[in-house]
């Protein structure tokens, strides 16, 4: 008979550790930036950083030009490279761990659905109509074409002027542009409504990341002998993946939070586990 | 095998601070100038002034730092040896070139002008000659 927990704590509670930890950091980072560009005489400590220089997706778009030109990207740096390939490596093994983990712009999206979640209860993130959804969320393999088309042709960072994330640390600055502050404002206002609706329908870094759902090594895994079908993986996946009638999540769409695991929503031990294939 | 949201999250945090001081002391991690910026960050080679080859020996870090944006410390020199024409800063000022190693923040304040209009009307100087 296996153990059923009464309690069921509802999130993954070190992951909410882990993405203040890094909302934080990359606030700090962008502050002290503004501090030091604007001479105040005091930083928090002396070397620079832009939020270019921290983005992994910023290693990506240049990757066309370093491999034709050795040159990077207007912009990007050598830093973001270097993340880019940390980020791979994870994603490798753990799949899309970046967006469930670490993605600033995906934690405040997830702040603000709390506020959402409040109001409509059950019907939050379950408001899109089941086909517009499916065929919407492929939209963010088009943003990501024209982001390394745009960006190959151009040798300039084109996504800055739509990039919701730059808003996000830059708002008070005359360096966003209009168009990056309305895509933020419609990301957080559709959170209110959807879970990470930027990451859903239109993050080109989460598309590419996602790819690595197919093929990771850590999979979301389903024990069909231990589980009593109640629906609660499925309900609670923040991106809406049916996990209660898979036996492997390989959806393009896992972000790897492990809201779906035995260690948070699912009340039965050892039902849903992130684990290699051996797990049966 | 395997793993629970505890270990992961000591995983992740290991793999990217671990990694982000791994490629410092190899000397791959560069945020701001160096050999990342100057790469490519900002084309510098195309914007270096070509009158003046020394004038790059003697930049400070931040301008070897450049990377096509104008900021608060952005002297009028340095738009000059990005390569922006001396008529065109003057078109938009208005008025003949200040002091060259003026900050466009400092000439605004002392004008009464909003910096981040003039900056942007700079800043699209600049990014005509990027391109
Ligand atoms: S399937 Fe599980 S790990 Fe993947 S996004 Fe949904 S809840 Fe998170």
């Amino acid at each position: 008979m296996k153990k059923i927990r009464f309690f069921r704590p509802r999130s993954i509670w070190v992951r909410s550790i882990v993405q203040l930890f890094f909302f934080a950091l990359i606030a700090l980072i962008v502050v002290n930036n503004t501090l030091i560009e604007n001479q105040t005489g005091f930083s928090i400590w002396p070397r620079k950083a832009s939020i270019h220089a921290l983005c992994p997706f910023g290693g990506v778009v240049t990757l066309y030009q370093l491999v034709t030109t050795g040159q990077l990207v207007q912009k990007v740096h050598d830093s973001s490279v270097v993340l880019m390939g940390l980020v791979f490596l994870l994603a490798v093994l753990f799949g899309p761990v970046f967006c469930g983990w670490v993605c600033p712009l995906g934690t405040v999206q997830e702040w603000v659905s709390r506020m959402g979640r409040k109001r409509l209860r059950r019907k939050f993130n379950h408001l899109v109509p089941h086909r517009l959804d499916l065929v919407l969320r492929f939209g963010r393999y088009l943003v990501l074409a024209w982001v390394l088309y745009a960006t190959a042709q151009s040798g300039r960072l084109v996504f800055q002027a739509y990039d919701p994330y730059f808003a996000l640390f830059h708002f008070w600055t005359s360096e966003v542009a209009p168009t990056a502050l309305l895509i933020l404002g419609l990301t957080l206002g559709f959170s209110l409504l959807v879970e990470r609706p930027w990451c859903k329908y239109a993050c080109p870094y989460g598309a590419l990341l996602g790819i690595s759902n197919l093929f990771r090594v850590f999979s979301i895994r389903r024990i069909v002998r231990n589980c009593r079908s109640d629906g609660a993986c499925g309900i609670l996946c923040p991106m809406n993946i049916p996990v209660d009638n898979l036996e492997v999540v390989r959806d393009h769409q896992c972000i790897s939070c492990l809201e779906c695991t035995s260690e948070a929503c699912c009340p039965v031990k050892d039902t849903v586990v992130f684990a290699t294939g051996d797990v049966k | 095998m395997k793993l629970s949201a505890k270990a992961l999250a000591v995983i992740i945090a290991v793999v990217l601070l671990g990694g982000i001081v791994l490629s410092n002391t190899l000397g791959w991690w560069n945020t701001s100038g160096g050999q990342g910026g100057s790469r490519g960050g900002s084309g510098q080679g195309q914007l270096q002034n070509i009158d003046n080859p020394a004038a790059g020996e003697s930049h400070s870090e931040e301008q070897a730092a450049f990377d096509g944006s104008i900021r608060g410390k952005t002297t009028f020199q340095d738009l000059l040896e990005w390569g922006v024409p001396l008529e065109n800063i003057e078109t938009i000022l208005g008025s003949p070139l200040p002091e060259r190693s003026l900050q466009v923040s400092a000439y605004c304040q002392q004008q009464g002008l909003s910096f981040g209009r003039l900056k942007r009307s700079l800043q699209e100087e600049v990014d005509k000659i990027q391109r």
